[in-house]
């Protein structure tokens, strides 16, 4: 006795008739991966868009760096330039405080640097006297 | 224009001192930073802008208000200003004001993607359409 397993239903349609030569595909797939190229970026901050700063009011960037440029120094001559920088400005100030002309947002800006640039002072002074390179 | 003796790097070096106490969160003394700066430099945007976001979060947004118009009134073509502008006003509850802001903003090609951002923003308010 002979079984059929084939469904009436289900029967494999007929190959369907070749695309004309018009509709293939003029390249072929392997072509369009070679001409794919890795993200361009240098750093993996840009890559996850992190040096975008968030959008909204309460959100600020870094400053935009001056149009000629700043000079690039180390950490010791960075002080060095701080401290003189502070020296020079507070000078001024107290000259224009005795004649009336300073700016009180100004002063209290700079002896808020100066604060600051005496404790970063006593930690170095501490980190030398025990032992620093 | 800055004030006699100061120079270009020298605001810039104060400026990124109070962008990196801002990012700690010492508002207070971010604020002290870039008080002196626009005194220094009143024409300068970003120690306004920046200004502006320490008032906003301190709950002050009428300050806000006053140094970003400052700078409106200087370039009313400064998109980010017309758009941080229309956050403190929604914040101080100027909603009209607000939305003359976002019309601007909407209506100018560097404005376009902020206007989308605030109107996302306040969808769940009716306030602004």
């Amino acid at each position: 006795m002979k079984v059929n397993y084939t469904l009436p239903g289900l029967l494999p349609e007929a190959a369907p008739a070749p695309l004309p030569e018009t509709d293939s595909v003029v390249e072929p797939f392997g072509a369009y991966l070679n001409r794919l190229r890795a993200p361009d970026f240098t750093d993996w901050r840009e890559l996850l868009r992190l040096n975008i700063p968030p959008a909204g009011a309460t959100s600020i960037a870094p400053p935009p760096t001056p149009p000629r440029g700043i000079e690039l120094r180390d950490g010791v001559s960075q002080r060095a330039w701080w401290r003189g920088m502070l020296q020079k400005h507070i000078r001024e100030d107290a000259i224009a405080d005795t004649e009336s002309n300073s700016h009180p947002s100004v002063s209290r800006m700079l002896t808020l640097l100066h604060e600051s640039q005496r404790r970063e002072d006593e930690v170095f002074a501490r980190y030398f006297a025990e032992g620093g390179d | 224009m800055l004030l006699p003796g100061w120079s270009r790097e020298e605001v810039y070096y104060i400026a990124e001192r109070g962008y990196r106490l801002y990012q700690q969160g010492r508002l207070l003394e971010a604020g002290i930073l870039f008080e002196g700066l626009t005194v220094i430099d009143p024409e300068d945007a970003y120690s306004r802008k920046a200004l502006a976001a320490i008032h906003i979060r301190l709950g002050r947004p009428d300050i806000a208000i006053r140094h970003l118009s400052t700078i409106i009134a200087g370039n009313r073509f400064d998109a980010d200003a017309l758009a941080r502008r229309c956050e403190a006003l929604m914040a101080a509850g100027d909603v009209v004001a607000a939305q003359q802001d976002l019309d601007t903003l909407s209506k100018s090609a560097a404005g376009t993607e902020s206007a989308r951002r605030l109107r996302l923003s306040q969808l769940l308010s009716p306030a602004l359409r």
